[in-house]
């Protein structure tokens, strides 16, 4: 058992045998689980016990001084004091033939004190009277007033004896603080990317200003902005126009412009917790939430995702506004929720999603507000003519989003395999192992270590959804309900993944408040039971408040210096697959400098190692520069009618590099610096280089060499298998019938790609299988060979809009039956001569 | 002589039921001969579109099949006559019990701890590392939860004086079943080893799973093994295995002997509670000499499972329905979700479970408020034990994979059977429906781990089968009847009709015990017609039952052990020089390797190589002189050849002189040989020169 499991397993023991005890107490309550009698009862106990040990032990080790007296026929107030304790007895005998006494005792007894009286008789029918007097302990715990910081004393007085609601809103003001400085401190350092997702919000922005508000097709406030291919950015863009204006572009306005508009997730989840959800401590929630780590390290970029979770969540709580206290806050619901539905394409599901579970949830009050919703009708009317508009305008359709990214919807399969595909998506999404455990998304959108949702978040979620089942017909947690099983609506239609689920967050962050409150409110009514007179209840509650404020605070804080301390380390894989880490550090620190130092540099700039790597050109780079820089590696600037200079510097990653270094073409390759990554192995280098003198001649042999097929023998289908193929430039030809679609083989420039096969034996199958890469136009050719025939039978088809790393089949519909040599061509139709094909899979069936 | 018909002669009013009962009888044997007399080992017999053109010539199913149709309508008619009724059925409780107070339970806990070896089972890697510790998560969340349930329901072990006082009231019949059993645990254990011969490699796959297991190198036990089934598949196995080691097939078999004497056992507690005790003594009987039950329960793969399981869980059920007691509903939960560990056909008895259930719940007026939390029991008990592989599955969906390989609806293999055969979609699938319903009747089931020419039932049991469906499609509406025709069809419909190649004898077990249900309905319905007539021939009703289950466990275990033995129906050579030759590889031990000579029949990943000898290196071997120079010779070498490839062996002896020529004869086919061997010493083998 590893200690992660076992740590596991006793965390979850632990957590979920006191919550079965929980809900004992509930069912035996049987009306109001907050009420927890019975626990109360039971902790009332457990605190005796300890109470009167602590009495025990404080009685013998206390000074006679502070011991209680016994009084006996006194009245004196000033010798209550000061009158030792003492015992006496007294004898009396009764008198003979009388069958019984009356003993008469008069006693006067200070407050808080205790009087015991002992009556025995013997056998000879005496009597005797034993009198003791005590005063009653109680407890002197160090009180405030014992503090020499009169100030300090002063302020924690008044911040203990605050009332509950003004203490939670102070708490929440500064949970508010917190959450804002967890997010600003350090916001170019952590994420250590710096996406080109990000960069185009504010690139956009800053040419639609340039364009006079008018988009790339010249349209005027265009609905969407194109990225790449696929028009998916809206509200971000718009978003970014007034910081750019003011500040100009830059990595921590772009982002800080987005931490600014994720208050409007922070905020309302406090304002939900305390308006609808009746939390006593609703500050929680802004305090949680900001400790969700997907959502701390999402709320750090400026991805289009955080927008959407952030007017989402506005939207969630003025329609609770609307639904329970002002009718009139629906038009602020369509507002944010149109908002919403502009931020983010996979949003959209979710968003109709929660509006259909609301309607259908609250209909009976639907119907009494009628007539205001008629008018809020007006104003969705109003959100919908953008996005008519585009539809009208634009040829493009949400299946082209789909398709973008890689969605099963598009595939050619059976709707029952899509249905089942989506509801095991969806369950994904809201799955605890998903959540808590290790996820597959890629490492750039984790924090090691952390899960997306905490572990020890658990129990108390689990609390609060229980809590919120419990009270499913209250129309707030409903709605918290229906909002977490709609979040990964959105998600589930391509797959999970954590940008496209982030919203889940906010539910969780509701429900775990909402559970860590029942149980802070649990155990402060207990102690009120055990009503510690020097510790009124108003003090106890803001003490537990103060406690968990603090341990919150704490955490925040704790996460931020791990990450702006460890998180650059937390991976080591800085590249494309990884994190993309350098755009900073390439561009803002090396690249510009050196173009405004230097007035005939040029650079030439590897696109290799980040996505939408052309959107930090525009980003990073002033207009005026922006001639001087081209994207591309060093291969791609080869002509030797223009050999490089000195003044061209190129930037290539180490690995670019370690081949331009060894590569004949290249003479005079000089290191002008280099760029570490955060753990100090050399990211990026820039250098001059030089062509060789007969560059011309050796070009012209690489070229030749890249034509001239190899051939390699391989085990395949319980056979010998000779392939002649093209050259390959990445992967293995093994990797083409590994059954793992994931692996390719990679032509060398050459298009179309070929493969022959000799089987050593003859093949019976009716049909060949084959994966390649990304294509949107290409051609499949095969020659099948039946054995001992030089005569081939030929199979050609095209195919073109098929989604990502398309499955195709060619039949064998005119046979043979067997065959032992064939040829397979596949040829991009976008690409010319010398592409890149990709094969991912080759089977025979 | 007037004495003599008062004695003898039957009331006018009971003549005609008589003559009815008879007359159905005598159509019913006539039904059977022409079925039996068809030919249906022509491959024309199964083409439908001439079946009404053939009606004369018996190449078709359809004569014998009408006259079981006016067998069937006769004995109702009959049976109606005589009043015959079935037996009452027990009642079920139908009253609202209020809510128990509430107890200590570990309900959260229980679900947490499913879940998070559900959470595990989804990660290849982890769930490999902490194995032991996922098996033993699961055991505790489902003991926890089973100690919840049974502290809050209550329930207390039965005292001495109970126990006394149920031994006194039913020891006879407790004499009967053990006897019973013995008679079951006989036919399926008398010398396992050899019957059915021989090991098959299937076999050997369970075996290698078991000894994957037995070393530690399987620790994952909700990891998907061989044939798609989880390692808790295999832990029966592996026990038997760990006890008895792995030099014999027994070891494996003995799990099959054990699950199928437990499939008669259940089979009698569901009948016995059903339909009473005289009925379901027959039906354990039929079941316990039903040839094709005793071969499945000797051979050594897991889809006897299916018949031990619907049993099971038609009885934890019907016990559930009737006391509404917590722990039957417990227990029906956790078989429920074992039901999906084990061979895939038993995924189908929870589904008969809830449908017995549900049909009690829509005819019952008050059951579903009675039994409402029994379900939700029932369930949550099925959900803890099955989220293990809910989790496996997530990360490796091979949920259905053997359906989806097998399927006929699955893929194009409809579409291919229409055009292979011309048929039309609904002839394919009436075609595929009689091939998997006339295999329990009238013809063989050819292939599929049995390849017997004749079908399950003898006869004289086949009439009484058809007889008992007859009076379970009358008496349809009757909550046990609808569950044993749900019982009978659900396995012959989903394992067969709708697979490729029916009949799918290994797919069909779990319509085995229904059968045997079905056809001690039919023959108790005889007799108890018989025993309401007013003459002697009443006293005959037992002698019927006695007679027909003797001459029918008679001509099945003859069958089984004289004639399907002796025709070699099973005998398989592949299966057998993976059997025998175990020893001669086992004398290989480490200093040595085997290299086989079998392509393309016999490859050494084979499941019996592996299970018997597991550490030997075997390879697949194309003799040439490259290969013979290639071979690693710091070892002595064994080439074993398959009798097709003997030549090459010779060649190779040849080459490498002074090895041990080694030459074995079938087992039970002498004149036939089973393989050739060479072995050669590693000295011999540095001798060698291309």
């Amino acid at each position: 058992m590893t200690n992660q499991y076992f740590v596991t397993l006793f965390l979850l023991v632990i957590s979920l045998a006191a919550l079965d005890y929980l809900l004992l107490l509930a069912r035996r309550n049987e009306v109001q689980w907050l009420s927890l009698r019975a626990l109360q009862t039971a902790g009332q106990r457990v605190f005796a016990w300890l109470l009167r040990g602590w009495e025990v032990l404080r009685h013998r080790l206390s000074a006679p001084s502070e011991q209680a007296a016994f009084y006996y026929e006194t009245d004196s107030s000033e010798q209550k004091e000061s009158v030792p304790h003492k015992k006496t007895s007294a004898e009396y005998e009764i008198p003979a033939g009388a069958g019984m006494a009356h003993v008469r005792i008069e006693a006067e007894v200070p407050p808080e004190s205790v009087l015991q009286i002992t009556i025995t008789t013997d056998r000879q029918g005496r009597a005797f009277v034993h009198r003791e007097a005590r005063r009653r302990l109680r407890l002197r715990m160090p009180t405030l007033d014992r503090f020499s910081l009169s100030k300090l004393r002063q302020v924690s007085i008044q911040v203990l004896q605050m009332p509950a609601e003004r203490l939670a809103i102070w708490l929440f003001l500064l949970g508010i603080a917190t959450y804002l400085l967890t997010r600003l401190i350090g916001l170019t350092d952590f994420p250590i990317y710096f996406f080109g997702d990000e960069a185009i919000q504010t690139a956009t922005a800053a040419d639609l200003v340039r364009d006079g508000f008018r988009g790339a097709r010249g349209i005027f406030l265009p609905t969407y902005f194109q990225n790449g291919l696929y028009f998916n950015l809206s509200a971000s863009v718009y978003l970014q126009v007034i910081p750019y204006l003011l500040f100009g572009k830059s990595i921590f306005v772009t982002r800080a412009t987005s931490v600014l508009v994720t208050l409007l997730a922070a905020v309302p989840v406090g304002l939900i917790l305390r308006d609808f959800l009746g939390a006593k401590r609703w500050w929680l929630g802004t305090l949680l939430l900001s400790i969700v780590p997907a959502w701390f390290l999402h709320s750090r970029t400026a991805f289009e995702t955080v927008l959407f979770v952030s007017f989402y969540t506005a939207f969630l709580y003025f329609y609770l506004s609307y639904r329970l206290r002002n009718p009139e806050q629906v038009y602020w619901a369509v507002v944010f929720a149109g908002l919403a539905f502009y931020s983010y394409s996979p949003g959209q599901l979710v968003l109709a999603l929660t509006g259909v579970l609301l309607f259908f949830s609250d209909l009976t009050y639907h119907w009494k507000q009628r007539a205001i919703l008629l008018k809020a009708l007006g104003l969705v009317a109003l959100f919908a003519l953008p996005y008519v508009r585009f539809r009208l305008t634009i040829e493009y359709s949400p299946l082209d989003h789909l398709r973008s990214l890689g969605s099963y919807w598009v595939q050619p399969t059976p709707l029952a395999d899509k249905l089942a595909r989506f509801a095991s998506e969806y369950l994904r999404g809201l799955s605890p192992g998903y959540w808590f455990f290790d996820s597959p998304d890629m490492a750039r959108h984790q924090m090691r270590g952390y899960g997306h949702i905490p572990l020890w978040f658990a129990p108390f979620l689990f609390t609060g959804l229980i809590l919120s089942l419990w009270r499913w017909r209250a129309s707030a947690f409903r709605t918290v309900l229906f909002a977490a099983l709609a979040a990964p609506a959105g998600a589930a239609l391509a797959e999970i993944g954590i940008t496209r689920a982030l919203v889940f967050v906010v539910p969780a962050s509701l429900l775990t408040a909402l559970g860590l409150d029942v149980i802070l409110t649990t155990a402060e009514s207990l102690s009120k039971r055990l009503e510690s007179r020097r510790l009124p209840a108003l003090v106890l509650g803001n003490l537990v408040s103060l406690l968990a404020f603090a341990s919150l605070v704490v955490i925040n804080v704790a996460m931020l210096a791990d990450s702006l301390r460890n998180g650059p380390t937390w991976y080591t894989d800085y590249g494309l697959y990884g994190m993309q880490y350098g755009a900073k550090q390439i561009y803002q620190q090396t690249v510009v400098p050196a173009l405004k130092a230097d007035s005939q540099a040029r650079f030439y700039i590897t696109p290799s190692w980040a996505n939408g790597a052309e959107h930090f050109v525009n980003f990073f780079v002033p207009r005026e520069f922006q001639s001087r820089v081209a994207l591309g590696q060093i291969y791609d600037f080869i002509n030797p009618d223009h050999p490089f200079t000195d003044n061209d510097y190129f930037v290539a990653t180490w690995l670019e590099f370690e081949k331009i270094r060894n590569d004949p073409k290249f003479t005079q390759v000089t290191v002008r610096s280099t760029i570490p990554y955060p753990n100090g192995e050399t990211g990026f280098y820039i250098f001059n280089a030089r062509l060789v003198e007969n560059i011309r001649q050796v070009l012209a042999e690489e070229d030749l060499a890249r034509r001239t097929p190899v051939e390699q023998t391989i085990e395949w289908m319980g056979q010998s298998v000779r392939v002649r193929h093209s050259q390959l430039s990445g992967g293995r030809l093994e990797d083409l019938i590994d059954g793992d679609p994931e692996t390719l083989a990679r032509g060398e420039r050459a298009n179309p790609i070929f493969y022959e096969f000799f089987f050593s034996q003859p093949l019976a199958a009716s049909e060949l299988v084959l994966t390649t890469g990304s294509m949107r136009d290409f051609d499949v050719q095969v020659l099948v060979y039946p054995p001992g025939e030089t005569r081939a039978i030929e199979y050609s088809k095209k195919f073109t809009d098929l989604p990502d790393d398309p499955t195709v089949t060619i039949r064998f519909e005119n046979g043979p039956a067997q065959f032992d040599h064939l040829v397979l061509l596949v040829r991009d139709n976008n690409q010319g001569a010398v592409a890149q094909v990709h094969i991912r899979e080759i089977q025979f069936r | 002589m007037k004495a003599f018909f008062t004695r003898f002669a039957l009331p006018p009013e009971q003549r005609g039921g008589v003559a009815l009962l008879l007359l159905a009888l005598t159509t019913a044997a006539a039904a059977q001969m022409m079925l039996l007399l068809s030919y249906f080992e022509d491959p024309a017999y199964w083409d439908m579109r001439t079946w009404l053109i053939a009606l004369g010539n018996n190449t078709t199913p359809l004569p014998g099949l009408a006259l079981y149709v006016l067998a069937g309508t006769l004995l109702i008619l009959s049976l109606r006559t005589f009043g015959w009724r079935l037996p009452a059925l027990p009642e079920m409780r139908c009253e609202a019990q209020s809510a128990p107070t509430p107890r200590f339970g570990f309900w959260l806990t229980a679900f947490g701890l499913a879940i998070l070896a559900a959470n595990y089972a989804a990660r290849p890697v982890e769930s490999q590392e902490n194995g032991y510790a996922l098996a033993l998560t699961w055991i505790l969340s489902l003991g926890l939860f089973g100690y919840s349930v049974l502290n809050q329901s209550g329930w207390q072990t039965p005292n001495r004086n109970e126990l006394r006082a149920w031994w006194k009231q039913n020891r006879l019949e407790v004499v009967a079943v053990l006897f019973l059993l013995a008679l079951a645990a006989l036919f399926r254990a008398y010398n396992v080893e050899r019957i059915p011969y021989s090991m098959v490699n299937d076999e050997g796959e369970m075996g290698k799973g078991a000894l994957c297991l037995l070393r530690g190198e399987c620790r994952n036990i909700f990891a998907i093994a061989w044939a798609s089934q989880p390692y808790v598949a295999y832990l029966p196995y592996a026990l038997s295995v760990g006890l008895f080691g792995h030099d014999a097939a027994a070891p494996v078999r003995l799990v099959s002997v054990v699950t199928g004497v437990l499939a008669v056992l259940f089979l009698y507690l569901f009948a016995r509670e059903a339909f009473g005790r005289p009925l379901a003594l027959s039906a354990g009987a039929i079941l316990a000499v039903l040839p094709y039950h005793i071969h499945f329960s000797r051979l050594g793969v897991d889809n006897i499972a299916d018949s031990l399981s619907s049993g099971l869980m038609l009885w934890l059920v019907w016990r559930a329905m009737r006391s509404g007691g917590a722990g039957w509903y417990l227990l029906a939960g956790i078989v429920s979700g074992l039901c999906f560990y084990t061979y895939p056909g038993s995924r189908l008895a929870p589904a008969l479970g809830l449908l017995m259930w549900g049909w009690a719940a829509v005819t019952r007026h008050g059951f579903l408020r009675a039994h409402w939390r029994g379900l939700a029991l029932w369930l949550a008990a099925a959900f803890l034990t099955v989220a293990p592989l809910v989790g496996t599955y997530q990360s490796n969906p091979e949920f259905n994979q053997r359906l989806e390989s097998v399927g006929l609806l699955q893929g194009n293999r409809l579409q291919e059977e229409m055009a292979y055969t011309g048929l039309s979609a609904a002839q394919v699938l009436t075609v595929q429906f009689f091939k998997s319903f006339l295999v329990f009747i009238n013809t063989g089931g050819p292939f599929q781990f049995f390849s017997s020419p004749r079908a399950y039932f003898s006869p004289i049991a086949a009439v009484f089968l058809m007889s008992g469906l007859a009076i379970a499609i009358w008496k349809f509406h009757d909550l046990r009847v609808l569950t044993l025709l749900a019982w009978f069809f659900a396995p012959l419909v989903f394992g067969s009709a709708l697979t490729v190649g029916p009949p799918s004898n290994q797919r069909m077990l779990g319509s085995a015990p229904a059968a045997a249900l079905l056809t001690a309905l039919g023959l108790l319905a005889v007799a108890q017609a018989l025993s309401v007539l007013k003459s002697f021939l009443r006293h005959l009703s037992v002698v019927l039952v006695v007679v027909v289950l003797l001459l029918d466990g008679w001509q099945n275990t003859r069958y089984y052990f004289v004639e399907y033995q002796q025709g070699h129906f099973f005998e398989d050579l592949n299966n057998e020089i993976t059997y025998e030759s175990r020893m001669l590889i086992r004398s290989l031990q480490d200093s040595g390797r085997l290299f086989l000579i079998g392509e393309p029949m016999t490859r050494v990943h084979y499941g019996n190589f592996g299970y018997f000898n597991p550490d030997v290196e075997k390879y697949d071997f194309n003799p040439s002189p490259e290969a013979l120079n290639a071979l690693p010779k710091d070892r002595d070498a064994l080439f074993l050849a398959i009798p097709s490839r003997e030549a090459e062996l010779r060649r190779i002896a040849e080459q490498i002189p002074g090895g041990a020529w080694i030459a074995e004869q079938r087992r039970n086919q002498p004149e036939y040989p089973l393989y050739f061997a060479y072995k050669v010493s590693k000295e011999q083998l540095q001798s060698y020169r291309p």
